[in-house]
């Protein structure tokens, strides 16, 4: 998936791995359908994780 | 997901897309997905449609027909069912559109937002309906999904689930639209909500068109967005320059949201091209472009398509795909021509009943399909909805209101009605719009007419009607329509479209000076109508201030740099003051711009001699006369340079005869009813220094005390008319019953009268004998009305005629203003004449039958 830094080119290869910030980006939004289930997942599994972890960082970075 | 197939297209519109936004951002490598498709395949301008109105648009590409016949006249229509006022709807829709067409004829078609596109239509495949991401109850709460608005409706759960909520956007989604949006006091300002909206709206259907790619088997995805045309009404105003009134604070923060949405409409874009593949046409297309810059208009009519003013006439165009040319440009495209061009990527013929034309320039290997009669006589499940929903909504709402009458119907509520009652007023306005530019101006006439006199305060159907007369040459009967807009004052004064008409009608009249002033009236209250500076400086032209005419082309031309018609102006102006170079480059551009443009090619002529480059001046007359065979002064200057410089006889002489075999000389002509003042203009005339055709027969007596400068011949002209010849560069008299017996061969200058009919009357009778009293309390009705139709089928006649140019003049403005008259027949006539001596010539105490003071 392309990421947010690289988000004009389809220069990505297939294993390449990207980073799905829970915020989310224009980017994911367009990659279109498959971008805002990343995103929406990334999303839900933040509050998750937030909810489990109260004093956890806001944010972690993730590799997917 | 199938094995790709060959001749897949994917067709994308993207709203009011504008090139002149777009060249920076490519320029900078900010739209790379665009760039791709612009170098691997043909870009270029796409022409609009009258009225600039996007679901009317948006169905004539995809249909490739006008809106008088796909039947989609605006944003809002009666319901059928109510009588009350809903969005336009795609059951009104009369046509089939392109993906109709290609369902009948086995193809996997989706259509992905399309506008008017609810309720979905039954396709063979996914329809989402242009309501699909409405939200119903604002950012941030739960969004209903309108009924309807899936096909079919069990993939409803599944892309209902793609629709973005505005409220779950974030920081992240905005920031790169307005990078200071913390500085934002959103209680106060609802901009971040807007482009929140926005954004979601967009991706939403932008999902569903990939989430389709990649789940369904397809030959055809149509996917509309208009969110570019959305971002631009809202935000124009802050987009760089930063113009005067916007303040500091507000540019700062606004001022790169217009960019920011074409790069994130790119970043989609890029998407969509990657899923469709290379074996796909793309065809991404706009239906109308976007003022930007100093093009903005500073204040937006009281009307309510207002938002259109802000339109620019061109839209894009772009196609890249399997036999596509590359990296190549093409002219001249309409949104008409989409779906005809589409249907020849599938191997299908358009149909006759489609206005637009393949767009063959495009293709490395054009092909002509010959063409069928029509689709809609082709029958098979197209996708269409059924046939009662299908409803003409207009028809519906007369059949409705009669139910009404009849009592069987409870009335819609008096604003419901009175609402519905002005959206079926805009529709037919905008269908007259649809025929005047498509020079069936005639049709439209009626239209107007009606609208007008049934809403005489909507003064923009009063000064449409008023342009349909001039462009029919109807110059009396728009005069009467500006006179009636100008009664109100103080609506007129907000109206600074009406002094740009009215210079119009002015010119139209013969009164360059008149219409120079209202022409900068116009100016002087900021009018940005397009034409203003162009037709200032034909005002310029006319009167001989060569300098002052540049001037104005000049600013035209700042205005839109691909005007021909300024381009052309300049030209002219350019070589009466011996600029010669820049005379031949304006004229080379004028024709470059617009080919068919014989007059650019007469003027590129004309520099030429005066550069003493005359094998060229001879093909520029040439190319003239291939256009306008019967130009008689392209067959002269032929004649003059294949006699004197390029040395070949036969040829002159050839386009000599021509000339005069066409053309026997000019002719002036002094016409109306009798007693409209005729003899008064021959006076002038004369006293001018005209020539006279006069037997001198009938001598002057006390109803025309300075005599009445006739012919008897004229009486015979319809049995003989070979004496004509005799006034060829002079001036005979012929009253309006006998005009249209003048015969082809002469040019004609005629100078028509108009009076008051009962004055007319009054006079005549007069002169038969009866008493000033009697003639004024005995009124003849049915004379009136028979010389009305008679002045009406002479002006009609005057309109066919190709060789006749008229100036009309009111009798009683000649008497009250007898100078301005005489300089306004002088300069119709060329100049020649003694405007002082002719004015000299009106003898205001010969003003008798007068019913009221002049």
């Amino acid at each position: 998936m392309p990421n947010d830094k690289n988000n004009s080119s389809p220069g990505y290869q297939p294993g390449d791995t990207y980073h799905i910030p829970p915020e989310g980006s224009l980017a994911l939004l367009a990659l279109g359908a498959r971008g805002l289930d990343l995103w929406r997942k990334k999303r839900a599994e933040a509050v998750k994780e937030k909810k489990e972890n109260p004093s956890g960082p806001d944010e972690r970075k993730e590799k997917e | 997901m199938s094995e790709k197939k060959k001749n897949k297209v994917l067709l994308i519109g993207w709203d009011a897309a504008d090139w002149k936004i777009i060249r920076p951002l490519l320029d900078s490598g900010q739209m790379p997905a665009l760039q791709r498709l612009v170098e691997n395949g043909v870009m270029g301008n796409i022409a609009t449609l009258d009225p600039p109105l996007s679901p009317m648009l948006w169905t004539s590409i995809a249909s490739g027909m006008t809106a008088d016949r796909h039947g989609i006249l605006g944003f809002a229509e009666p319901d059928p069912s109510t009588g009350k006022v809903r969005p336009v709807s795609v059951t009104s829709r009369k046509v089939k559109a392109v993906w109709n067409i290609l369902m009948q004829n086995g193809y996997k078609t989706h259509v992905v937002g399309w506008w008017p596109g609810h309720p979905a239509e039954p396709l063979n495949g996914v329809t989402v309906s242009n309501f699909f991401a409405k939200n119903k109850k604002g950012p941030g709460s739960e969004m209903m999904l309108a009924e309807q608005a899936v096909h079919p409706p069990e993939l409803s759960a599944t892309l209902e689930k793609y629709r973005v909520n505005p409220g779950e956007l974030t920081a992240a989604h905005l920031l790169p639209f307005v990078p200071g949006a913390a500085k934002v006091d959103q209680e106060k300002d609802k901009s971040l909500h807007a482009i929140a909206n926005l954004v979601a709206s967009g991706s939403s259907y932008h999902a569903v068109a990939t989430w389709i790619l990649e789940n369904q088997d397809w030959d055809f995805l149509a996917l509309y967005l208009n969110e570019i045309d959305v971002f631009c009404h809202t935000f124009m105003r802050f987009y760089p320059p930063q113009q005067a009134g916007i303040p500091d604070e507000q540019y700062a923060l606004y001022n790169g949201v217009i960019d920011s949405a074409y790069r994130f409409h790119d970043m989609m874009l890029e998407r969509l091209l990657e899923l469709a593949g290379e074996d796909t046409t793309v065809i991404l297309v706009s239906d109308h472009g976007f003022h930007s810059s100093e093009k903005r208009p500073v204040r937006l009519p009281d009307d309510p398509a207002a938002p259109v003013y802000e339109h620019s006439p061109y839209g894009i165009f772009c196609a890249m795909g399997p036999g596509i040319r590359k990296d190549e440009r093409i002219y001249g495209a309409t949104l008409l021509d989409i779906a005809p061009t589409i249907l020849t990527i599938f191997g299908l013929p358009a149909g006759k009943d489609m206005s637009g034309r393949v767009l063959q320039g495009i293709f490395e290997k054009p092909s002509e399909i010959e063409r069928i009669e029509s689709w809609e006589n082709i029958s098979g499940d197209s996708g269409q909805h059924s046939g009662e929903m299908r409803e003409d909504p207009w028809a519906a709402q007369e059949a409705l209101q009669q139910l009404v009458e009849l009592g069987y119907l409870e009335a819609p509520g008096e604003d419901q009605a009175e609402h519905a009652k002005r959206v079926t007023a805009e529709s037919q306005f905008y269908l007259a719009r649809v025929f005047i530019s498509t020079n069936r101006a005639e049709q439209a006439l009626p239209i107007l007419e009606k609208l007008f006199a049934g809403w005489p305060s909507k003064l923009r159907f009063g000064l449409r009607l008023a342009q349909t007369y001039l462009r029919l040459k109807r110059i009396a009967d728009a005069r009467k329509v500006i006179d009636a807009v100008r009664r109100d004052e103080k609506v007129a004064a907000q109206l600074p479209s009406l002094d740009f008409i009215e210079g119009t009608l002015l010119m139209a009249e013969h009164k360059p000076r008149k219409a120079l002033e209202m022409l900068r009236a116009a100016e002087a209250k900021q009018v940005r109508m397009p034409g203003l500076f162009l037709q200032m400086g034909q005002v310029y032209l006319r009167l001989r201030r060569w300098t002052d005419a540049e001037r104005m082309f000049i600013r035209a031309l700042n205005m839109d740099a691909d005007n021909a018609q300024a381009h052309h102006g300049l030209a002219i102006a350019s070589l009466r003051q011996e600029k010669t170079e820049t005379a031949i480059d304006e004229a080379l551009t004028a024709v470059g711009l617009l080919h068919h443009f014989p007059a650019a090619h007469y003027h590129l002529g004309e520099a030429l001699i005066q550069a003493g480059d005359f094998e060229n001046a001879a093909k520029a007359f040439s190319v003239c006369l291939s256009f306008s065979p019967g130009n008689r002064r392209a067959h002269l200057r032929l004649g003059q340079l294949y006699e004197n410089q390029l040395n070949d006889p036969g040829k002159a002489k050839e386009h000599f005869e021509f000339a005069a075999k066409r053309i026997k000389g000019v002719v002036t002509v002094v016409s109306g009813l009798p007693r409209s003042g005729t003899s008064m203009i021959m006076q002038m005339l004369k006293a001018g220094g005209m020539e006279i055709v006069s037997d001198g027969n009938r001598s002057s007596d006390d109803h025309n005390p300075l005599g009445y400068y006739e012919d008897d011949r004229v009486k015979r002209l319809h049995t003989d008319n070979s004496w004509l010849g005799e006034a060829a560069g002079k001036v005979v008299k012929i009253v309006a019953p006998l005009v249209m017996n003048l015969p082809p061969g002469f040019q004609y200058q005629v100078i028509f009268a108009e009076r008051d009919m009962n004055e007319v009357l009054v006079s005549q009778q007069r002169m038969l004998g009866k008493k000033e009293e009697t003639a004024k309390q005995t009124f003849p009705v049915a004379l009136s009305e028979a010389f009305g139709k008679q002045l009406e089928k002479t002006k009609a006649w005057f309109v066919t005629q190709p060789n006749v140019s008229v100036h009309y003049v009111r009798y009683a403005d000649i008497i009250a203003q007898p100078e301005e008259e005489a300089e306004n027949i002088n300069d119709f006539l060329g100049g020649e004449l003694d405007s002082a001596e002719m004015a000299a010539a009106v003898q205001v105490q010969l003003y008798r039958n007068r019913l009221s003071a002049p």
